[in-house]
C-alpha cells in the first residue's frame, strides 16, 4: 500500500516501439468527445498504455469516463488520433440489463460459450445470485452481479487460454452490490492476469483499492497514475486528485 | 448463432407468446370457419380453413411479429445490449452483422408460423384428387416463400426504426406501410388519383401480389413458375432495399 506521504506521479511511459504487452494504447494528443457537436471532453498529454491487469478509471460526474470507454469500444469515434486495443473488447455499460422474463441460466447461456457455463454457474453461486428468480424479480445488486459473473467468466476463460485475450470495459459495475460481494469481486480482480485487461470505472468508496494503475480524467486531461505496489490508497489518490485540480 | 439471435429466441421463449401463437394459429384456423355460414355448405369448409389460416398468418405478422421486433429494438437499445453486442464486433460491417443476427432471430418465429399455417392448409384442406392435391401443395409453398420474403425484412425494419425512435412509432410506421400496400383494392384508387398517388402506386411495394388466398379459396392452382419467380425476385429486391434502410437507420447507442 502506498503511504499517504508518498507522491503518485503520472507514469513515465516507455515510448519505445515494442508495445506488444500493452492491451490499450492511447497516443499523446488523443482526444475524446463528440464529433457531431465538436465538443472535446478530454485528451492525453502523453502516450498512455494499459497492460494486462486491473486498472481504475476515475473522474467526476460528467468527466468523461463513459465517453472514454465508449471510444475504446469504438462506439464513438475519437476526435483526432486513433487508439489501439489488442484483444476482444467487451463493453459492459452501466445500465446493461436484460429482459425481465429471462432467468439467470438463460442469460448465461446467451452470453457465454457452452464450455464456460459450468464456471459461470460456480461464480454466480459464489456471488449468491438466486437461480430460480426471473431477472425482473431480482434486486438491483443481484442484477449487477450477473454482469460481474459474465465478465469474470470471460476473463478466466481468456486467462486459461480457452478464449481470446480480452479487454473488459466495465462502467461502474459494483455501485449497487453489497459489501460481501464487493470483497469477493475485489479478490477476483486482484488475481494476476496476463491475457486480460480490465478498465473499471467507478466511484472509489473503498478504503483500499487494488489496481495496477489508475486512469484519471480531470480538467479535460487523461492521465495514468501508477505505483510499484498493487494497492493504492484512496486517501492518497484523493490527494493527488485534488492536487491535479 | 449470434448473440442477438440467441437473445431474441431466449426472450420470446421465456415470455411464451410465440408458443401460444404457434399453437393458436392452427387451432383458430380450424375453429373459425365453423362459426361462419361455410358450415351450410360443407364443401366450402376446407377452403375456408385455408383462407382463415392465411388471413390469420398475415394478421399475426403485422400484429405480433412487427411489434415484437419493435419492442425488442427499443428494449435492447435502452438496456445497453446493443452497445455490448456492437463493442464485440470488429468495426467493419458491424451494423450489417448485427442486423443480420437480429434478422435470423425474427425469421425463426416467422418460419414457425408459416410452417404451422402450411400444415393446417395441407392437412385440413387437401383436395381428394391427387393432381389437385399436388397443385394445392405447390400453391401453399409459393405462399410460404412470398410471405417470408416480405415479412422478415419488414420485421428487421421495425427493429431498426425502434432503435432510433420508439417501439410505438416503429410499429405504427411499419404496420401502416405494410397494410397500405397489402390492400390490393387501393391500387385502382391510386392509379386514378392525382400524380403523387400514381407515383406512389408505381414506386410502392405491391405487397398485395403476395397474397394468394384467393387462388386458394377458388382453387385456381399455383402461379406459373416464371410468374412466381418474377414475384419472388420483385419482393426479394424490395427486401434488400428494406434491409439497406434498416442498416442506415439502426443505432446502438442511446
Amino acid at each position: 500500500m502506498i503511504a499517504k506521504e508518498e507522491s503518485i506521479t503520472p507514469s513515465n511511459v516507455d515510448s519505445s516501439e515494442d508495445c506488444s504487452d500493452e492491451f490499450v494504447i492511447l497516443p499523446a494528443g488523443f482526444e475524446i468527445g463528440y464529433r457531431k457537436t465538436g465538443r472535446s471532453v478530454a485528451r492525453t498529454s502523453e502516450t498512455l498504455q494499459l497492460g494486462a491487469g486491473h486498472h481504475f478509471l476515475l473522474a467526476k460526474n460528467g468527466g468523461g469516463k463513459t465517453t472514454l470507454l465508449a471510444t475504446l469500444a469504438e462506439l464513438l469515434p475519437p476526435l483526432n488520433l486513433s487508439s489501439t486495443v489488442r484483444g476482444a473488447i467487451h463493453y459492459f455499460c452501466d445500465d446493461l440489463s436484460f429482459n425481465r422474463d429471462l432467468c439467470l441460466s438463460s442469460i448465461l447461456r446467451v452470453f457465454l460459450p457452452k464450455q464456460a457455463l459450468q464456471r459461470a454457474f460456480e461464480l454466480s453461486e459464489i456471488l449468491e445470485i438466486p437461480f430460480d428468480k426471473k431477472y425482473g424479480a431480482l434486486s438491483r445488486g443481484n442484477k449487477q452481479k450477473i454482469v460481474l459473473a459474465i465478465a469474470e467468466t470471460l476473463a478466466r476463460e481468456a486467462e486459461e487460454g480457452l478464449g481470446d485475450p480480452c479487454v473488459l470495459l466495465l462502467d461502474e459495475p459494483i455501485s449497487g452490490i453489497d459489501f460481501v460481494a464487493r470483497e469477493i469481486v475485489r479478490d477476483w480482480w486482484a488475481r494476476p492476469a496476463s491475457r486480460v485487461c480490465r478498465l473499471v470505472s467507478h466511484h472509489p468508496d473503498e478504503p483500499v483499492l487494488t489496481a495496477d494503475s489508475v486512469v484519471l480524467i480531470h480538467q479535460r486531461k487523461i492521465e495514468k497514475f501508477k505505483s510499484g505496489s498493487s494497492e493504492i490508497s484512496w486517501a492518497t489518490l484523493r490527494e493527488s486528485f485534488f492536487a491535479a485540480a | 448463432m449470434t448473440l442477438l439471435t440467441r437473445l431474441y429466441l431466449s426472450t420470446i421463449l421465456a415470455n411464451k407468446t410465440v408458443i401460444l401463437l404457434a399453437a393458436g394459429l392452427p387451432i383458430l384456423a380450424y375453429c373459425l370457419p365453423q362459426l361462419v355460414p361455410a358450415t351450410l355448405k360443407p364443401s366450402l369448409l376446407e377452403p375456408a380453413r385455408a383462407q382463415a389460416g392465411w388471413i390469420l398468418l398475415w394478421t399475426v405478422c403485422s400484429g405480433w411479429l412487427f411489434l415484437s421486433a419493435a419492442s425488442t429494438g427499443e428494449e435492447w437499445r435502452r438496456n445497453g445490449l446493443l452497445v455490448y453486442a456492437f463493442s464485440r464486433k470488429a468495426a467493419r460491417f458491424r451494423r450489417l452483422r448485427l442486423i443480420g443476427g437480429s434478422t435470423i432471430g425474427f425469421s425463426v418465429p416467422a418460419i414457425l408460423f408459416v410452417f404451422g399455417t402450411f400444415l393446417t392448409s395441407v392437412v385440413g384442406a387437401l383436395p381428394g384428387d391427387q393432381k389437385e392435391a399436388e397443385l394445392w401443395i405447390i400453391l401453399n409453398l409459393q405462399s410460404c416463400f412470398l410471405y417470408l420474403t416480405i415479412v422478415i425484412p419488414l420485421a428487421t425494419l421495425s427493429f431498426a426504426v425502434a432503435t432510433r425512435f420508439s417501439s410505438t412509432v416503429s410499429w405504427i410506421l411499419v404496420s401502416c406501410h405494410f397494410g397500405f400496400f397489402f390492400q390490393g383494392n387501393l391500387a385502382p384508387y391510386l392509379v386514378s388519383s392525382s400524380p403523387p398517388g400514381q407515383l406512389l402506386n408505381l414506386l410502392g411495394p405491391h405487397f398485395h401480389l403476395a397474397d394468394l388466398t384467393e387462388r386458394l379459396v377458388f382453387k385456381m392452382g399455383p402461379l406459373p413458375f416464371s410468374g412466381f419467380a418474377q414475384f419472388l425476385g420483385y419482393f426479394a429486391g424490395w427486401g434488400l432495399v428494406t434491409m439497406a434502410v434498416a442498416i442506415l437507420i439502426f443505432r446502438a447507442r442511446q
